[in-house]
């Protein structure tokens, strides 16, 4: 089995796990699996920068926000919100504010780039001041196991288009231009244009996040926006494996679970993450999932 | 944040401020050279980022061990006794000298890195194996010991910031975080491997949070991060291009 077996098996595995949570858990774990569904969404979305475009971003949290709050200002004061109107638009104009952070900071590389997101999203962080409460959705969602099937739905609809990406010709080319930029640019493409659709199409993703969880907790507040959030979505991007599609997923669902599990056995469940954080790095640098490819090797390694 | 801890440990039990120094030091360079030695020579040859993701673990380690060992509450340290008087600058407006006692330290350390980096033989072998580690190795360079030493030293001189700032911010867990992106911030703007950058950054962005705060109340947060994006638009690769990064 190679990496990209293992990789679409587990990404399979887990589709079939969110279908089955709501069927053997209720009430609170169905909260908490929505949430981690919706996390792990962010991470596969930062996932794809970080992985084949090589663009490692600490503003994705911002884009996370900055659809929450676009989705408070959006909806009506008092009445549900329309969920078709709201969501084309808080993408839309997620993916608007991707591309403007994008065009400015693509132009530096490594960790330039790091610190131009790192700027516009503690922009934002400073812009969006007041917590706002939010009115629900105008879909009929009977509780919360029908809302989990919802963002569900989407966030996997997300996952497979990451999938797609990743192994379509445009996925090759991201990764080559990261690998060889001056190859690219002298087959003729640009690798500043690749890396910038990349970026928004990542950014847009983690709006649609964004708008599901203010969805789901019915409030956002500024915090959302700050870069410990990006920080935290990064590290369940590098230790489930950035160079696949399930391993940010698997890493944010490891690091939630863990942290849930952690809280309730002790005060000092930090050191816990800690400890599991760096026994992952040292053990699978390269992140959970490659590290699993390589414990099933390829059959056919002579083929490969 | 360790080193404001030490301060604070060895005030309470062998009132001294002055011991806290050379503790920092020996303490500072063991931990680094066991870290380096242990977990991050593990790493030699595998991405920036898994380094990265590595000192964070550490972070939480160390945070969350801080706070068992001396709870949650933020805790004050004494300025030592010959430097705690204020110098008059005027009649209504007085400067603490343990300020600018820090001052000095600051910068007969920058003077001191500089002359280390640039002068003498340890400097260029560092600067080689940064720019190139085979090409150093090959000459007989050994790379392993620098990138030890520098570890060591380097969180050494961390350790000893924090001695030397107890007194003057307050001890608690989680004060490191702060710090820890201040100076990312000031590295990179001011171009990664270059000293003279680090120095600029630092003034830059210290100026432009002050004056902001001063004029600007409602705008200094943003001021600060505008003026990194206007430099990093500027120069995409920060001020001083340095050597290695």
């Amino acid at each position: 089995m190679s990496r990209d077996h293992i990789d679409a098996g587990l990404l399979l595995a887990l589709a079939v796990l969110a279908l089955l949570v709501p069927y053997i858990w209720s009430g609170y774990e169905i909260k908490l699996a929505t949430t981690i569904t919706i996390q792990a969404g962010l991470a596969v979305a930062l996932g794809f920068v970080v992985g084949p475009a090589g663009l490692v971003s600490l503003g994705h949290a911002a884009f996370y926000g900055l659809a929450a709050y676009l989705f408070a200002m959006l909806a009506p004061a008092s009445e549900p919100a329309n969920l078709l109107n709201t969501l084309l638009v808080v993408v839309c104009g997620t993916a608007v504010c991707a591309a403007v952070v994008g065009a400015i900071s693509i132009r530096s590389r490594g960790l330039y780039f790091i610190l131009m997101t790192l700027a516009f999203g503690q922009l934002g962080y400073i812009y969006f001041r007041p917590e706002v409460r939010l009115p629900g959705l105008d879909i009929s969602l009977d509780g919360s196991a029908q809302f989990y099937h919802f963002v569900s739905l989407i966030v996997f609809a997300a996952f497979a288009l990451v999938w797609w990406l990743r192994r379509s010709a445009f996925g090759s080319l991201l990764v080559a231009a990261r690998d060889n930029e001056m190859r690219i640019r002298a087959f003729g493409y640009s690798p500043y244009a690749l890396r910038l659709v990349a970026f928004v199409i990542s950014g847009a993703i983690a709006g649609t996040m964004g708008y599901l969880s203010a969805a789901q907790n019915g409030f956002v507040a500024p915090e959302t926006l700050a870069w410990h959030n990006s920080a935290t979505a990064l590290v369940m991007v590098l230790i489930g494996g950035k160079d696949t599609t399930s391993g940010p997923a698997i890493g944010a669902i490891l690091l939630l679970l863990a942290e849930e599990l952690l809280q309730r056995a002790t005060e000092h469940w930090l050191i816990g993450i800690g400890l599991i954080i760096v026994v992952i790095v040292i053990a699978a640098p390269q992140g959970i999932v490659p590290y699993l490819a390589r414990l099933f090797p390829a059959r056919r390694a002579q083929d490969a | 944040m360790v080193g404001a801890y030490l301060a604070f440990a060895v005030v309470q039990h062998l009132a001294s401020f002055w011991l806290a120094l050379p503790l920092a030091i020996v303490l500072g360079l063991l931990l680094g050279a066991v870290l380096e030695r242990f977990l991050l020579a593990r790493l030699e040859g595998a991405d920036h980022l898994s380094q990265v993701l590595l000192s964070f673990g550490l972070i939480l380690l160390i945070n969350e061990a801080q706070r068992i060992i001396f709870g949650n509450d933020a805790h004050g340290v004494e300025v030592p006794a010959p430097l705690n008087f204020s110098i008059p600058l005027s009649e209504t407006f007085a400067y603490p000298a343990y300020r600018l006692f820090i001052c000095a330290i600051g910068i007969v350390f920058v003077i001191a890195l500089g002359l280390v980096m640039g002068r003498t033989r340890i400097g260029m072998m560092l600067r080689a194996s940064a720019e190139n580690r085979t090409m150093a190795r090959a000459l007989g360079v050994d790379a392993k010991l620098i990138y030890l030493g520098v570890t060591a030293a380097g969180i050494a001189c961390a350790v000893l910031a924090g001695v030397i700032a107890a007194p003057i911010a307050s001890v608690y867990p989680g004060m490191g975080d702060q710090v820890l992106i201040l100076s990312f911030v000031v590295i990179v703007l001011g171009g990664i491997g270059s000293l003279t950058g680090a120095l600029v950054g630092a003034l830059l962005l210290g100026v432009v949070d002050a004056f902001g705060k001063q004029f600007f109340p409602d705008f200094a947060a943003f001021l600060v991060y505008v003026a990194m994006i206007a430099v990093l638009i500027a120069r995409p690769q920060g001020l001083f291009r340095g050597t290695g990064a």
